[in-house]
């Protein structure tokens, strides 16, 4: 059905409808441990709740033009002479519920963690934790892992450009492989949170709309939408990031294309203005979610009659089924 | 024997020609006539992470001593700048406000934050560690504090 056809038959036709329709007139903010973090709006009450570890310490083979393995200095480093269940008993003890593992790429493109997936289900059962991951790349063999493994999430950056795997990446790898990965993950049943960086390819939006073609093929757990950031140190330190009303359209675009999938701004996007703008744009067209939430973004979802609520974890767990009511049970004042 | 404008703790810059405010990591450096300069230290600096933007109120406001003045955000840290004194902003540097790296390349010269004036002034500065001994023996301290936590890299 055309968007005239929608319209004509009383469908919702704007990207606010289509949310108004579709979910609750809710506004979730999300406040992970990947960084110290607070607002006037919001200081996160315990800020190890959920915490990234890398698998592979500050190492990573790809050095991508847009990270070269900084985003890794963020994260707990995984000691190589402790195994992952002691490392998350000791955060366990500290205060941590959840972790994302993550860490630098190997060659092909997927993160190297197949050696410590088979502590993933002590973690879960005798720690409590939930545990979700970043995957990349991801070979049959890997995909059945992460299956056998238990984990509650698989999170894969979906690039829908050849040139942006070859350029920015440095990956012998092209789209089919992406969108072999994503179907690998959802035929294991697993809960697919796919990311979308916006302006990936040198500040240019090129893949994007593949991309999203590509996501909502599969039964996705939530998408997550993220802006480039340019980081000093890096060859893309002095490209501009997308212009905010190009990012909007995407958000527009999403919204449309997954009537009633939960979209996320995950946490990576420009700082200062433009951040707030992203923030409002997105309120305005209808995502579900923000992680790190720009100065005044609270009460902004407000004024839009939506109610803020506020979560110390990853903008990627987003599921509520009675099993997972612990999880869910960390919301925080506001 | 006189006393050294900087010295090197543990790998990080101290200077020792100013006064620190303990728990945010500002400096602030008497200029005269109740004026102060005021930038955070290489160690606030480093433990924040690659910086990415700096916001500052505008000139004219009102600083209060523990209230924000500005925004950091970089990559470990997002949140407030934190005054380390009270008085009125008279100027923000606007080159750190377009360049943040630069706060992390010259903490203690050309990445100062804000300029402002004390009306209080000396009285203005109570609170903050003024001794050189004492300005030393708490940034060993820190150091050491934040490599435990993990915070700096060992």
């Amino acid at each position: 059905m055309t968007t005239a056809e929608q319209a004509a038959a009383g469908a919702p036709s704007s990207p606010w409808q289509v949310r108004r329709v579709n979910f609750a007139h809710v506004m979730d903010f999300y406040a992970p441990g990947l960084k110290r973090w607070q607002t006037s709006e919001w200081a996160p009450a315990n800020p190890r709740r959920f915490l990234p570890v890398s698998v592979t310490g500050s190492a990573c083979a790809l050095s991508c033009d847009h990270c070269q393995a900084k985003l890794l200095e963020s994260m707990v480093a995984a000691p190589e002479d402790q195994d992952l269940f002691t490392l998350a008993a000791r955060l366990r003890q500290e205060g941590t519920e959840g972790l994302l593992l993550s860490g630098g790429s190997g060659r092909s493109g997927g993160v190297p963690l197949l050696a410590h997936l088979r502590q993933v289900r002590r973690i879960r059962d005798e720690l409590g934790m939930k545990v979700v991951v970043h995957s990349g790349l991801v070979s049959p063999e890997a995909a059945a892992g992460l299956a056998a493994s238990g984990v509650d999430g698989v999170m894969l950056d979906v690039v829908g450009a050849d040139e942006t795997l070859r350029d920015v990446y440095h990956l012998d790898a092209v789209v089919a492989d992406v969108d072999r990965s994503l179907r690998l993950l959802s035929a294991h049943g697993l809960r697919v949170i796919p990311h979308i960086v916006l302006g990936l390819h040198y500040g240019r939006l090129v893949g994007e709309f593949r991309a999203l073609e590509m996501v909502s093929r599969y039964p996705v757990s939530t998408l997550v939408l993220v802006v480039l950031m340019p980081l000093a140190g890096t060859p893309m330190a002095q490209v501009p990031p997308p212009p905010v009303d190009r990012v909007a359209g995407f958000f527009a675009a999403t919204r449309l294309a997954l009537p009633s999938t939960p979209v996320n701004l995950g946490c990576a996007r420009p700082p200062g203005r433009a951040k707030l703008e992203l923030d409002q744009a997105a309120i305005d067209l209808g995502l579900n979610g923000i992680a790190y939430p720009a100065e005044g973004a609270i009460e902004y979802a407000r004024s839009r009659d939506l109610e803020p609520r506020l979560f110390e974890y990853c903008c990627s767990l987003t599921w509520n089924e009675a099993t997972d009511r612990r999880m869910a049970a960390v919301t925080v004042a506001g | 024997m006189s006393q050294p404008d900087s010295v090197m703790v543990a790998g990080f810059l101290l200077a020792l020609d100013r006064c620190y405010q303990a728990e945010t990591h500002m400096w602030v450096l008497p200029k005269g006539r109740g004026q102060v300069r005021i930038g955070m230290d290489a160690l606030g600096i480093e433990t924040s992470g690659a910086l990415a933007h700096l916001s500052f109120v505008a000139i004219g406001a009102q600083l209060t001593a523990g209230r924000p003045f500005g925004q950091l955000e970089a990559a470990k840290f997002v949140g407030p700048l934190v005054s380390p004194v009270s008085g009125v902003v008279l100027a923000t540097n606007a080159e750190v406000g377009m360049d943040a790296g630069l706060a992390e390349r010259d903490p203690y010269g050309a990445g100062w934050l804000i300029e402002a004036s004390l009306p209080e002034a000396p009285a203005g500065l109570a609170g903050l560690l003024t001794d050189p001994a004492e300005i030393t023996s708490w940034f060993a301290a820190r150091i050491a504090r934040y490599r435990l936590k993990g915070l700096i890299a060992s």
